[in-house]
């Protein structure tokens, strides 16, 4: 029995030591920090990794491969490894950028396929449009800043921690896609001549493809909207044009939202509200804010309103909903929903959708 | 051989060792003279034993004082039982005895008792035309001042220790215990070293199946000598493949006053200033006495400090090797960074890394161990200026590396028990070679089997898993947090106490009005 037993663990001890095949050190690997996918004139797919540089001989800290005229993102990751100091591992990847004409021509979501059958790829890995030459951007290596990963995920976390874009990484983007009633939402970068900045967000349709960006402060109402704050949110509204009122600039905080949903007449019909929080951090002109509050409440009540309005138009116009009211016509309506489950874009742009937000100016700050 | 015989034995000495047996089991003679014969033939060779011949004063019996030098009192000797046979005449005034001072006397008959006494440190009289003979307990060798011991120091409970005689060490336990249920059972164990094992307990409260048990294994013992108690650990324990301690050996009486207190039975082994202590469970041996004279919940505190530090000890090196080689997601991408950096320059596999330096360490730490102190803390400083600066300077070791080991040392310090510390630095090993090859899985594999091991492990028949496996919920009051004193009001399962309740609290004094 005990020589079994010794047999049986030195066999499996001998077993075992085939396991180690599986690593690679850390040192040994090319880690991909960074991954970019675009089209190239021809319109092939062309896949730009970045992967840092540990070795102290070496006098670059970034290292960018990029292989043309490939099929996939996979056989992208051959190419690098033919090229490579170390073996490509997808582990840790900050962000996936896609080129604004990839995203207008092919479905996005196909490509990404090898980040969610593969459990070893990272899923939290940010999902970034760029507008412009995705080649210029993964070569881009300012002195002044971190390695591009570093800073490319610095930059969106901290925009998307002032409420001003999406951060959509690449498991939520999963669930946007499969979502039926909402349509995924992405980050949008650009490349400026001495540094790189958020845009906003890119929105894409039901079928994977760009539909339509918006700017920092209409995505800070998507945000807004989606109920998806969890910072206060800066908004600078201009009260009205004449000589004695103009910008002020405001905090939204703690809104409360309550969406009624109804189906009138063939169409969807959505109320959001929205009871908010205000708290006032500048104004360039001469008030006496404590008389005019009912007043100033009102003003950035129908401006919040006006504007919320003009981003839904502006929704319905490309047939996206990347609210996801579609969602609660689900919820509340579900005979209704299974008939335009497959068209929600569409029915989504037919909808009417009011939004009537109640704002209450908690503070002035603490000066008069 | 007889010849080498003669040399070992001396001229005088009896032939065999078989003879010396057949003459043990015989009783003495009424002759002095040819007892002494007898003495001086058992004991050739032997110039520490004083015969001492004289008359006694009232009867003018000739008479012999035989004792050995160095473990007898030779005050006692002297004045309590050569004078007032030699000078006083008040002999048999009552009894017909020699009228020694001495409290302690015992009559014998056999050559093999009379033979025993005299090597334990009683004196033996002979009186010529008797048959028997008085034996004095004259007991008294060098001993060590009682004083604190070095590898269980606390800061706020006694600062006593056990020294090498059972006899002090039981006295100094009966100071914290003064009652009559604190019940001894002597044994003797080792044919040549007749070593005194005392098992003591509280009667009322300790398990009877327990006592049979540490009873049965003691009494099944024949071996020739125990000079430790760790000796005795080994030949009495459970389980002596295992890695872990299943008894508890401390040198502080209030820890193994407070164990007897609680139900479990201590053996203390004569010679040796270890008393042990079963039936123990795992958890107890990250409790120290310190634990009850702190408030709750720094106790408590430094209690959970301990398991953690036990997590850090078995799995830190292996966390590092799994994150290396495996798992590189887990650490956040800065750490990576630097982690990268300091790794690169190392021309050895993780594993062959951590194995090196955790080797060096415990190196370092038994090399300290016995030198003198001063030499001792020049290994320190060797150690640390090796490991901290020059490996990672020449690239032999990572810098992370070398925070990774001296946090496991540092962890492995922090356990109280000496043993429970050894066996965990040890099992980190294999733990490493799992991670190595199984990254992670192999982690959890190796825990798992711990816990198996762990589970299916008992002290004294008692599951030495207790209270995680079986599960008892009211030993969590005094497991990795501390509850106030009062809310255990009863004794741990795990020491399976026949009498569990142990106080009664009324609740807070409230304010008289």
């Amino acid at each position: 029995m005990k020589k079994i037993l010794l047999l049986a663990v030195l066999l499996s001890a001998v077993l075992c030591t085939a396991c180690a095949a599986d690593s690679i050190n850390l040192e040994e690997t090319s880690l991909t920090l960074s991954l970019a996918m675009d089209l190239d004139e021809k319109g092939n797919l062309v896949v730009y990794q970045t992967n840092p540089i540990f070795s102290p001989e070496a006098k670059k800290k970034k290292d960018t491969l990029s292989a043309y005229n490939v099929l996939s993102l996979t056989q992208g990751n051959i190419v690098f490894d033919a090229v490579s100091n170390g073996n490509v591992v997808n582990g840790k990847t900050q962000v996936v950028l896609i080129g604004k004409n990839l995203l207008k021509q092919r479905n996005l979501f196909p490509l990404l396929d090898t980040f969610y059958r593969d459990p070893e790829n990272a899923v939290n890995a940010r999902l970034v449009a760029v507008d412009g030459a995705v080649k210029e951007l993964m070569n881009f290596d300012p002195e002044d800043k971190p390695r591009l990963a570093v800073y490319l995920a610095n930059l969106i976390d901290s925009t998307h921690r002032r409420e001003q874009t999406v951060k959509t990484e690449l498991g939520r983007y999963f669930h946007q896609t499969y979502e039926k009633g909402m349509t995924p939402s992405i980050t949008e970068i650009k490349k400026g001549p001495e540094e790189i900045l958020v845009t906003g967000t890119a929105l894409l349709d039901s079928s994977g493809k760009y539909a339509a960006s918006l700017n920092r402060q209409e995505s800070s109402l998507l945000l807004l909207l989606q109920q998806n704050v969890e910072k206060p949110v800066p908004f600078i509204f201009t009260l009205s044009a004449n000589q004695r009122e103009g910008e002020i600039s405001v905090n939204i905080n703690n809104v409360d939202y309550k969406i009624v949903t109804d189906y009138i007449g063939n169409k969807f019909y959505f109320d959001i509200q929205m009871d908010m929080d205000v708290f006032l951090m500048e104004r360039n002109f001469m008030i006496n804010t404590e008389e005019n509050l009912k007043k100033l409440n009102q003003k950035i009540e129908n401006l919040l309103k006006h504007e919320c309005e003009g981003l839904i138009a502006k929704l319905k116009e490309h047939q996206v909903d990347p609210i996801g009211l579609g969602i609660y016509a689900r919820g509340y309506h579900y005979q209704e929903w299974k008939m335009v489950e497959d068209n929600w874009g569409q029915a989504f742009s037919e909808a009417e959708i009011i939004v009537s937000p109640k704002v209450a100016i908690q503070s002035f700050g603490v000066i008069k | 051989m007889k010849f080498f015989s003669y040399l070992k034995r001396g001229k005088n000495s009896l032939r065999s060792n078989k003879q010396a047996a057949q003459l043990l089991q015989d009783k003495i003679s009424k002759d002095l003279n040819y007892n002494l014969t007898i003495i001086e033939k058992l004991f050739t060779k032997t110039p520490d034993l004083i015969i001492r011949r004289f008359y006694l004063n009232q009867t003018g019996q000739p008479a012999a004082l035989v004792y050995i030098e160095g473990l007898t009192d030779k005050l006692a000797i002297n004045e309590h039982i050569l004078y007032p046979l030699m000078h006083e005449d008040n002999f048999g005034k009552n009894t017909g005895e020699p009228a020694a001072a001495i409290g302690r006397t015992k009559k014998a008959v056999l050559w093999n008792d009379i033979v025993n006494y005299l090597l334990m440190g009683y004196s033996v009289l002979l009186i010529d035309g008797r048959e028997s003979a008085v034996l004095y307990d004259t007991q008294g060798w060098p001993q060590r001042a009682i004083e604190e011991p070095q590898t269980e120091s606390t800061i706020k409970g006694a600062h006593q220790g056990f020294i090498e005689t059972s006899k002090q060490n039981i006295a100094l336990i009966r100071r914290y215990i003064p009652n009559r249920e604190l019940k001894m059972k002597e044994f003797i164990v080792g044919r040549r070293s007749k070593t005194l094992v005392t098992m003591l307990y509280l009667a009322d409260v300790a398990h009877p199946e327990v006592l049979k048990e540490m009873e049965k294994r003691i009494q099944r013992l024949d071996v020739d000598s125990i000079i430790n108690t760790g000796e005795l650990a080994e030949f009495i324990e459970d389980n002596s493949f295992s890695i872990f301690p299943q008894f508890q050996i401390s040198e502080r009486p209030d820890a193994v006053a407070s164990h007897i207190l609680q139900g479990r039975c201590a053996l203390v082994v004569d010679v040796s200033p270890g008393v042990l202590v079963g039936p123990m469970t795992f958890t107890s041996f990250f409790q120290t006495v310190d634990d009850y004279s702190t408030r709750w919940i720094s106790a408590s505190f430094l209690r959970s400090l301990r398991f953690l530090s036990l997590f850090i000890a078995l799995f830190l090196p292996s966390l590092y090797i799994a994150q290396v080689s495996f798992h590189y997601e887990l650490l956040p991408l800065n750490l990576i960074m630097s982690v990268g950096e300091s790794r690169v320059k190392v021309p050895l596999p993780p594993i062959v890394e951590a194995f090196m330096m955790e080797i060096f360490l415990e190196m370092l730490r038994e090399s300290g161990l016995r030198l003198p102190t001063p030499i001792g803390q020049a290994v320190g400083i060797v150690g640390g200026i090796v490991i901290g600066q020059a490996a990672v300077q020449a690239g032999i070791v990572s810098n992370i590396m070398v925070i990774v080991v001296s946090l496991t040392a540092i962890a492995s310090f922090i356990i109280p028990s000496m043993d429970m510390s050894a066996a965990i630095r040890l099992l980190r090993f294999p733990i490493m070679v799992l991670s190595a090859l199984l990254g992670m899985l192999g982690i959890v594999l190796g825990m798992m089997a711990i816990i198996a091991h762990i589970i299916s492990l008992e002290s004294l028949k008692t599951p030495y898993g207790a209270p995680f496996a079986p599960l008892k919920v009211s030993d969590f009051r005094d497991t990795i947090i501390r509850f106030p004193l009062w809310s255990i009001d009863k004794r741990p399962f795990t020491a399976r106490p026949v009498q569990r309740k142990k106080l009664n609290w009324k609740g807070k004094n409230k304010k008289s009005k």
